[in-house]
């Protein structure tokens, strides 16, 4: 087991109180596993990928265990920590133009990440030999003329290129996990397919561990072999992506797979959740989507399900007791 | 169904770079960006007409000049048979509105509900707004002296619709409004628009870079690609069988539940500043020949569809 992660919660301070984003999560990811986190705004998927790299804001904090090779992320020293990202736990942010610096040549950037990859991994930091690296890298990225990339800055670059940069970069410090957060959003469908076309070489041809997140859950069909559904910050059903998406068995996941426009409007209506996500100011007693659900019945309202193991999945809802 | 909008020629040319005294004394030749190139259609009444592209294809610009907020380069544009000038302006607003992308910026922050949706009324009228707010789905009473920010994304968006349909207007052009929302939210507001258009016989231009919000809600497809239509066809026909090698390419592109196979075209979208010599797709086409690159291909008609590509002489 690569990442375990156990009675994972996560709070937030503010000036009305302490929330509590993520409550007790329990998650295994296996070595060469591509999982999504899927869910919709303010389901606490962004929340937990930092709490991997132990990204949180300064008013978050977290409790619990989150394993990972061996060590516990949550209670490592700062240093252990520095560490540990980049060369073992790296993350892809939904803006790439944020995660560059812009006043440095990509190629600069580049060849910062083989030189810390080798400074840890204790090999020769020969600056011809990591320039090499880096072209080697962004030529099996498809980035036609390699060289010209690599003297221009990011604002050159466009969208879909800035973000194969930054696949660039964790291709050079080979880390064990890539954590994805929404990498496509600010892409364009065809430039978003090549992207995920890519991150599933980089699985295949690496073994590198994926972890998605993404709101999109046609994405999450596409890419992944694990689906994680998140809701308010629970595990709302998780399992095999291919028997999740063909028969979802939580009401939300068959909410979420339903309302997706795949017909015409001839065909009739959409299905639709009603409401609106709560937030976290006021979530309703019991089960957290007893307030949007189709099929709430009295004990919904009164005491929040358990995960229950149903078939070949996890579960959250009363109905599968 | 009558005529209700007309694109003659249209193009739209934006300036890339500030022209001062210095460019002017230089004789520096200026560079445009040429976000719409000889765009026509026309528009029927009482029908949803969705325009699809990636992001630089003049979507948006399209939009803007039908409600009168740019004004073409070169071309003319109709509205109802008549030549859009500076003197109907005016009136052409009456009748037509747009609701924006992002609603929470589009709507003043600082405004009541209630005044935000009757403002185009010139008076405030109690009974439309409560009745239209009901048709959207929003309680009255509850929301009526609320300002945006308290609203959640999805009535935020119904607010933006219902100050877009109570003047009644012809033509409402829609510039992606679901790309913002939930897809739970998404599914409601789609349910919503078609509703309203049935109810009201109204027109929507809807633009959106979502192929399958568009077959959910479109009667009619435009595909942009670069500033200029390479296709256009009954909702059905394009989508089920395109004919352009693009719009095959972007719906292979589309991650769906039905398959797992992603094929999209390789490379970037062209430079609006430098287009392709020839057809401006063929640096990414499958199925360039020699021609593709020297020639443009003219916008012809196939069938019910109108193409522009080689392909189909």
């Amino acid at each position: 087991m690569l990442l375990t992660i156990r009675n994972l919660s996560v709070f937030y301070n503010t000036v009305v109180g302490k929330f509590k984003v993520i409550e007790d999560m329990n998650l295994d990811l296996e070595e060469g596993d591509i999982i999504s986190l899927v869910g919709e705004s303010a389901s606490g998927k962004s929340t937990l990928g930092q709490v991997l790299t132990r990204m949180l804001p300064g008013t978050g904090s977290a409790e619990g265990e989150v394993i990972f090779d061996g060590k516990d992320v949550l209670k490592i020293s700062e240093n252990r920590m520095t560490e540990i990202r980049g060369t073992s736990i790296f993350m892809i942010f939904q803006n790439p133009l944020n995660s560059l610096n812009p006043v440095k040549t990509v190629g600069f950037q580049l060849i910062e990440a083989a030189r810390i990859r080798r400074e840890r991994d204790h090999l020769s930091t020969d600056e011809a030999e990591m320039r090499k690296e880096a072209e080697e890298s962004l030529i099996s990225l498809r980035l036609p003329d390699a060289d010209s990339i690599m003297r221009r800055y990011p604002h050159e670059l466009s969208g879909g290129q800035v973000q194969r940069v930054v696949i660039c970069m964790a291709l050079l410090l080979k880390p064990k996990i890539l954590i994805a957060d929404e990498p496509t959003t600010a892409l364009d469908v065809t430039i978003q397919a090549q992207v995920i076309n890519l991150l599933r070489t980089l699985n295949k041809e690496m073994k590198m561990t994926i972890i998605f997140i993404t709101h999109d859950i046609g994405l999450a069909y596409v890419l992944s072999n694990n689906l994680v559904v998140l809701y308010s910050g629970r595990i709302m059903e998780s399992g095999n992506t291919e028997s999740i998406i063909k028969k979802p068995l939580h009401p939300y996941t068959s909410g979420l797979i339903g309302s997706i426009p795949n017909s015409s409007k001839t065909s009739g209506k959409l299905f639709s959740i009603k409401g609106s996500p709560p937030s976290y100011l006021s979530l309703p007693d019991g089960c957290k989507f007893s307030n949007r659900c189709q099929f709430v019945f009295e004990r919904c309202m009164q005491e929040e399900p358990k995960l229950l193991d149903v078939q070949d999945r996890k579960v959250k809802c009363w109905l599968y007791e | 169904m009558s005529e209700i909008y007309r694109f003659e020629d249209v193009r739209k040319y934006y300036l890339s770079q500030k022209r001062g005294l210095l460019e002017i004394a230089m004789r520096t030749k200026p560079i445009y960006v040429k976000a719409l190139d000889n765009v026509s259609f026309t528009l029927t009444s009482n029908q949803v007409l969705a325009v699809v592209g990636e992001s630089g294809s003049g979507k948006t610009t399209m939009g803007k000049i039908m409600v009168t907020l740019e004004k073409p380069t070169s071309g003319k544009v109709f509205f109802r048979g008549e030549e859009v000038n500076k003197k109907n302006t005016a009136d052409i607003r009456e009748n037509i509105d747009m609701v924006f992308q992002n609603p929470s910026t589009s709507l003043n922050p600082r405004m009541k509900i209630k005044h935000i949706i009757s403002e185009s009324l010139k008076n405030f009228d109690e009974e439309k707004v409560q009745d239209i707010m009901q048709q959207v789905g929003l309680p009255y009473n509850e929301l009526k002296d609320k300002q945006p920010r308290e609203l959640s994304g999805g009535q935020v968006q119904r607010v933006a619709i219902s100050k877009a349909i109570i003047k009644k207007p012809e033509l409402i052009v829609l510039d992606e409004p679901t790309s913002a929302l939930d897809e739970s939210i998404q599914a409601q507001i789609l349910n919503l628009l078609v509703d309203l258009q049935k109810q009201f016989k109204l027109t929507y231009v809807f633009i959106t870079h979502n192929i399958y919000v568009a077959k959910y809600i479109a009667d009619f497809i435009v595909v942009l690609y670069a500033g200029k239509i390479i296709e256009y066809g009954k909702n059905e026909e394009v989508l089920e069988k395109p004919l352009h090698p693009y719009t095959q390419l972007l719906i292979t592109s589309i991650p769906t539940t039905n398959s797992k196979e992603l094929k999209p075209p390789v490379g970037d979208v062209p430079s609006l500043i430098n287009r392709p010599e020839g057809c401006s797709f063929h640096p990414r086409c499958p199925f360039a020949m020699e021609r593709c690159k020297t020639q443009e291909p003219p916008l012809r008609n196939h069938g019910n569809y109108l193409v522009a590509c080689w392909l189909y002489e």
